[in-house]
């Protein structure tokens, strides 16, 4: 081995060894450490220089009155953490020279809390209201603090491997899944990954969900899945779901002030449809938007549209007569079924009130034509003829109560018995155009004397109460999310809530869109389809849970109103009150032969031409530049397709809840094998999963 | 050497053959009279409700003394007709009628006696007088002055029950045989699918007005795609909506590629038409007539209409602008039928839902009704006259069903449906498949075609 100079000069000359010992330098590497107590070692190297002896002694310095294991460290210079950290928590490595004890070298260690792992929680079933869960894992400490969906609840350190926690659930959060995880405080704070997850609520409350299953619940509660939402309706369940959708902020409509048509007000019905975070809400509206219908075709101007969606929107979650109260008042309806303005009897002019809104109010929106029993099957009398629900004399004497309402007062105007047009706000009462005498309204007498508000609220009530009214609206909702054949049980059942929210409450529409949704026959199918369920998507309603399966992007300038309106369905247009389609709708006899006659309301606007019109608007979605408007990115798509089955699995997955049958399933490879190139190969597949009636009727 | 194609045609064919030959049997009852000839029904549905009251107006009617302008104007007031605006028309009795002004190339065709007006005609089960359907337990059709029930009843000509079948649809049913052995069907709607048009049997083929015939998108690259979608059509998974969907789509297949093969390379038409809805549904309708002998058919039955007659509000104004549209339109197409030489052979004629009161309502216009007038024009039309019993205009008069001047119809749907059926072809034997009601009415041919 070579010898250094400076070592020479040691063993010559007894008078400078102390110039040798300063050439003695010990060095350490790293100088500094922050391991978690309780996780793997920290290796240290020295460097010695002036010295051919070339060792050290490691050693361990701790702060005076340290309590606590400070680690240890062995020979070689690894240092191995305790399990939880000494106070204070600081230790320094001391690298120290055999040649010169006296020359050290050090560096400094901070021993941080340990990580927090969450094995177990118990119970993993928390009650709504106060609870105390315990949990188990380790490296928890004193101080740290357990949490539940994100929120930290107050906690009790019992030991390294168990915490317990106490808090409260609230009856929002039941049926969701909270995941539990631990955070430990500084130093080296940090939180749990991998959390456990615990259910709020009874058991009995929904469960996480499966694929197949929060996929199928969001073509009944949403305008159809997308994969994002899909995914969080599997961690919160169903009732979850719903309990955050029930209040969810409003996706509005615009200041009919800024734009300039309706339009415009078509152009974000899509946006609110396609991106609306309040899907539930959206699909629920569009729902009573085909009961309650009012149309641009008479209301020409944005100021005179809007504020009626906006009613629907602000009600869908509320109760029946409240809804029917705004509904009757809004100037939107008053204009579009003549009670705005409408007279008292004038015997000059030979003219009695109109009979419109009020011919209406019982036919489509609130009792219907026949009586109905609780499960919505209709009376007959011993000549199996439908007992009708009123006679003409209550259509009369509706068409008096509701005389006397004008529009709203123009800021700046005078009232007077009929009013400039405006449309902000309810109706308002010209009381001297108001028919005062007795009116009979389903077999109740209103008396005389009374005022146009007065007359109103109490036809109203009478209305409302009549046995019909949950029947008929439950059914009407339950055609548009879930089948256009319920079983007549089922409707006893979601009429049953609409008379009684389980509160005492009539006409709660939440319990009602709850009721039709988590019932039975609702998610039989999640498991088995029964031949007859189910209901065609109606125009709108295909083209919007394709696009969003497709990820598309809409905005404001989309157009896409004008091209699905060929199809029977013209947002915010339709032809008449009776809506596009009428609810008793039958599919045409020999297309169901051999079975029982179905109802299939969407079908009306199904014809040989329309249904080929569907396969054109699929062809558009995904073979035309689609203009500012709205956009589809099939790059998901198209960068599988040099795997045809992974193309297909996706498409399997975003819009059949991966249960696409298998003979379909063949078609579609069939037809991707057979086409050229990543983009079309995508297109290819996704027109014949799209276009195919197993996507059209909705099961 | 016989190609695979002619072989597949061959095979086809004696398929057909096979179809046809069974289908004849099962409609050998009900087989009716078509011989070589050509036959069209073509109904115009008013949507909505037409106001009659303001169509057809009584100007002197020795026939009927208790009518006349006067006593119309007294009840109408603010949407009384001016009598000065109406086109006075003639009737072999001595009466004299005024047609609304915006009917104008109507009344024209109604002077050339190509055109005939069925009075007061609408739903019942049997005959009714106001007495009767004032007593407790009248037999009336359910629902009456409802808008769907009332359009469901004139369109399936039952008015109590439940009808899954419309009265085109049953016609089809019993007269398809004629058209063997072309595979396109017998009704054809231009205004989408209702119940006229769906038989127990038959559906009807569609096709909207202005719109290419036919599928979109297939290009270079489609081919594997189209051909998927087409097996795709015949997947049974045992969901009945999903098979229903699937047959419709199917149908609609192949009623475009028939229609855009048989209207390929035909010569345009020298009528003009107006560019309304109702002026190109019945020019779409002209087109296929056109191409009747390349689709080998000799019995067809259409269905076109006309909505926003519910003229609650402004019944003067919206009517008179409906009027502008319909009656232009009806003769663009009586011109067609006479440029393509069969207007002898084309009946159209309309249906609405109800009549309107004659008594206003607030908003100067009219509520629901029962009883209303039709038209029905045509070659074939024995015109010029008014057919069936005029109302007598008084309110709680003798044809008032209430109060307001809504009439009791004096001639039923079935008896107007019945003689457009018979003059088809439909035999007597089949009539009560058709009408079950007919036989409760004392006459089942009104003689006007």
């Amino acid at each position: 081995m070579p010898l250094r100079w400076n070592c020479l000069l040691l063993t010559a000359a007894a008078f400078l060894p102390l110039f040798c010992f300063g050439q003695v330098q010990v060095t350490i590497f790293p100088t500094s450490a922050s391991p978690h107590a309780g996780t793997r070692t920290v290796d240290f190297t020295r460097t010695i220089t002036g010295t051919n002896l070339d060792q050290v002694t490691w050693s361990l310095q701790t702060p005076a009155g340290q309590q606590g294991s400070p680690g240890s460290l062995d020979n070689r210079g690894r240092y191995t953490p305790p399990n939880a950290i000494p106070v204070p928590n600081t230790v320094t490595v001391v690298a120290t020279s055999v040649a010169d004890p006296s020359q050290k070298a050090f560096a400094s260690i901070t021993i941080l809390h340990p990580y927090p792992t969450v094995a177990s929680a118990s119970p993993v079933r928390l009650p709504i209201g106060a609870f105390t869960i315990s949990v188990n894992g380790a490296g928890f400490v004193r101080g740290a603090t357990v949490l539940l969906g994100a929120q930290p609840f107050a906690t009790t350190f019992v030991s390294a491997n168990r915490l317990t926690a106490q808090g409260t659930t609230t009856s929002n959060q039941n049926g969701s899944k909270l995941s539990i995880a631990v955070m430990n405080p500084n130093p080296g704070s940090f939180t749990s990954v991998e959390p456990v997850r615990v259910t709020v609520g009874p058991e009995g409350g929904a469960n996480a969900v499966a694929a197949n299953v929060a996929a199928r619940f969001l073509e009944q509660a949403a305008f159809g899945p997308d994969e994002d939402t899909a995914a969080h309706v599997r961690n919160v369940g169903l009732q979850g779901y719903l309990a955050e959708q029930f209040s969810a902020p409003i996706s509005p409509y615009q200041n009919p002030d800024t734009i300039y048509g309706n339009k415009q007000v078509q152009a974000r019905f899509f946006t609110n449809a396609v991106h609306g975070e309040d899907q539930l809400r959206q699909r629920v509206v569009f729902a009573l938007s085909q009961i309650f219908v009012v149309s641009a075709v008479e209301l020409n101007a944005p100021a005179e549209l809007v504020p009626f969606p906006e009613i629907l929107q602000r009600g869908a979650f509320g109760n029946y007569l409240t809804l029917m109260t705004e509904v009757t008042l809004s100037p939107s309806m008053g204009l579009y079924l003549n009670m705005v303005d409408n007279d008292i009897a004038n015997a000059a002019r030979g003219t009695l009130p109109n009979e419109n809104y009020a011919r209406e109010l019982l036919q489509l929106f609130t009792v219907g034509t026949s009586m109905l029993n609780a499960d919505g099957t209709v009376q007959r009398d011993a000549t199996g003829n439908p007992v009708p629900t009123y006679a003409e004399s209550t259509v009369i004497g509706l068409a008096r109560v509701f005389t006397g309402w004008t529009y709203p007062l123009k800021p700046g105007a005078v009232p007077q018995k009929h009013n400039p047009q405006y449309f902000a706000g309810p109706m308002i009462a010209f009381e001297s155009n108001h028919d005062e005498n007795a009116k009979t309204v389903l077999g109740s007498i209103i008396p005389p004397g009374q005022t146009a508000f007065a007359d109103l609220t109490a036809a109203l009530s009478i209305i409302f109460n009549h046995p019909n009214v949950g029947p008929f609206v439950s059914k009407n909702l339950i055609q548009h999310l879930v089948t256009s054949n319920p079983s007549p049980a089922y409707v006893g059942r979601v009429a049953a809530a609409f008379n009684n929210n389980g509160a005492g409450v009539r006409g709660d529409l939440k319990a009602v869109v709850q009721a039709i949704l988590l019932d039975p026959e609702a998610r039989q199918g999640d498991s088995s389809a029964s031949p007859t369920e189910g209901h065609l998507r109606e125009p709108i309603l295909l083209a919007v849970s394709a696009l969003r399966g497709l990820g598309a992007s809409v905005n404001d300038s989309n157009t896409l109103a004008p091209l699905i309106a060929p199809l029977g369905q013209n947002v915010f247009f339709p032809p008449s009150v009776f809506n596009y389609y009428a609810p008793n709708y039958m599919v045409p006899a020999s297309l169901t032969a051999g079975g029982p006659a179905l109802l299939g309301p969407e079908f009306q606007l199904h014809s040989p031409s329309s249904a080929l019109g569907r396969a054109d608007l699929i062809n558009t979605f995904l073979y035309s530049k689609t203009g500012a408007g709205y956009g589809v990115d099939l790059t998901p798509f198209a960068s599988l397709a040099g795997t045809p089955q992974l193309l297909l699995d996706k498409i399997n997955s975003v819009f059949f809840r991966g249960q696409m049958p298998a003979a379909m399933q063949q078609h579609i490879l069939t037809a991707i094998n057979g086409t050229p190139g990543s983009i079309e190969r995508a297109r290819a597949a996704l027109y014949v999963a799209l276009t195919s009636g197993y996507y059209s009727a909705q099961n | 050497m016989q190609s695979r194609r002619t072989f597949l045609e061959v095979a086809g064919r004696s398929m057909a053959g096979l179809f046809t030959s069974r289908f004849a049997q099962v409609n050998a009852l009900a087989q009716s009279n078509c011989a070589s000839d050509y036959k069209a029904l073509v109904c115009i549905f008013l949507f909505g409700g037409n106001d009659g009251n303001n169509m057809i107006v009584p100007v002197t009617t020795p026939s009927n003394p208790n009518n006349s302008y006067s006593a119309y104007a007294a009840l109408r007031k603010g949407i009384a007709l001016p009598s000065n605006s109406l086109i006075p028309v003639g009737t072999p009795a001595g009466d004299t009628y005024g047609f609304h002004a915006n009917l104008v190339e109507l009344a024209s065709i109604y002077a050339s006696q190509r055109l005939a007006v069925l009075a007061n005609v609408g739903t019942l089960v049997q005959p009714l007088t106001r007495a009767q359907y004032r007593a407790p337990g009248a037999v009336t059709p359910n629902n009456l002055f409802s808008h769907l029930d009332q359009q469901q009843q004139w369109q399936s000509s039952i008015a109590r029950g439940i009808a899954l079948t419309g009265w085109g649809g049953r016609a089809a049913d019993v007269m398809q045989s004629c058209n063997t052995p072309s595979a396109f069907p017998t009704v054809t709607s231009v205004g989408g699918t209702t119940l006229f048009t769906i038989g127990a049997q038959s559906n009807p083929a569609t096709f909207a007005p202005n719109a290419p015939i036919g599928l979109r998108g297939s290009g270079s690259n489609t081919g594997a795609r189209d051909a998927a979608f087409q097996q795709l059509l015949t997947f049974d998974n045992g969901l009945k909506l999903v098979q229903a969907a699937n047959a419709i789509t199917a149908a609609g297949l192949n009623n475009a590629n028939q229609l855009a093969s048989a209207m390929s390379g035909a010569p345009p038409m020298a009528t003009t038409f107006p560019s309304t809805s109702i002026g190109s549904q019945l020019q779409q309708v002209a087109k296929i007539i056109q191409v009747r002998a390349r689709l080998n058919v000799h019995r067809q039955i259409f269905f076109a209409f006309l909505g926003g007659f519910d003229t609650h509000n402004s019944q003067v104004h919206d009517q008179a602008a409906l009027f502008a549209q319909l009656s232009p339109a009806m003769a663009a197409f009586y011109n067609a039928t006479v440029e393509l030489g069969v207007f002898q052979s084309v009946t159209t004629f309309t249906e609405s839902d109800f009549g309107r009161t004659l008594q206003p309502s607030s908003g100067a216009g009219t509520d629901h009704a029962w009883g209303s007038h039709h038209m029905i024009m045509g070659g074939a039309v024995q015109g010029g006259r008014v057919y069936g019993r005029f109302p007598t205009l008084a309110l709680q008069g003798p044809d008032d069903a209430v109060s307001r001047g809504s009439w009791i119809p004096s001639t039923a749907t079935d008896q107007y449906a019945a003689t457009l059926a018979s003059w088809f072809g439909v035999n007597t034997s089949s009539l009560p498949f058709l009408f079950p009601n007919l036989s409760n009415f004392p006459t089942a041919n009104l003689g006007f075609v």
